[in-house]
């Protein structure tokens, strides 16, 4: 119920952004979400790829700061109110969201929306509980 | 000192500089898997760290700088980690 996420550490620079994407793109590695949290100093760009390991290893044979982590993948109907209801679902249990993302699926009735709680399973039990569509890396990654 | 901050890489640059009238001071630190972390505020809370314990050792108030990994140069012999932009 979890879902392998990579994490990239970029320096504000020109041009590192485009080396990594470059990276990904020569062996043909596909970005199914991505998200670029930066500050003044650094970027952390977050992807779920097609093939995490291949992405990981290359991006570190190119010298990359690599990290594996695992995110929540919830589906909700692509409709007002549709993230709120996590939030609702979540907040009175004390799960912090670290940070999050998301994306429409094709046929454009749900969205996905990718979350890295404090609390991974416990936040997963909530939402399977609630009644929430958690998906598993496999549907994700072949989107 | 940096050795004493878990997970810390020990590739550091110093660079010395000036602003106006005032001496500046940054540290580079490379970030290496060990410490990396997807979360901002980790790697914001470590760069904070090393800024407070500077303060603490020598009382020096420094900018400190994050960057990739393997970035800074490397030494086979004494290591020159002291570039000094002052005088240029």
């Amino acid at each position: 119920m979890k879902v392998e996420q990579i994490s990239i550490f970029l320096e504000n620079k020109p041009g590192g952004l485009e080396f990594a994407t470059g990276v990904l793109k020569d062996v043909d590695i596909n970005i199914r979400a991505l998200a670029l949290a930066d500050t003044s100093d650094f970027g952390i760009l977050r992807l779920i790829v097609n093939d995490t390991d291949r992405a990981a290893q290359a991006l570190q044979d190119k010298g990359f700061t690599v990290k594996k982590s695992h995110v929540v993948a919830v589906e909700v109907p692509d409709r007002p109110g549709g993230f709120h209801s996590i939030m609702e679902a979540l907040s009175k249990k004390e799960i912090n969201v670290e940070y999050t993302y998301a994306f429409v699926e094709r046929s454009g009735e749900n969205a996905i929306i990718i979350f890295r709680f404090d609390k991974t399973d416990e936040a997963i039990d909530i939402l399977l509980e609630k009644g929430f569509t958690v998906h598993g890396g496999e549907r994700i990654y072949g989107l | 000192m940096l050795a004493g901050i878990e997970g810390l890489e020990p590739h550091y640059e110093l660079i010395a500089d000036r602003e106006g009238k005032l001496d500046t001071l940054e540290i580079r630190v490379e970030v290496g898997e060990d410490m990396f972390s997807d979360e901002v505020r980790v790697l914001q809370k470590i760069e904070k760290r090393i800024a407070e314990d500077v303060k603490d050792y020598f009382g020096v108030t420094v900018k400190v700088t994050l960057v990739g990994s393997k970035t800074l140069p490397r030494f086979e012999g004494k290591a020159q980690r002291v570039i000094d932009k002052r005088a240029i």
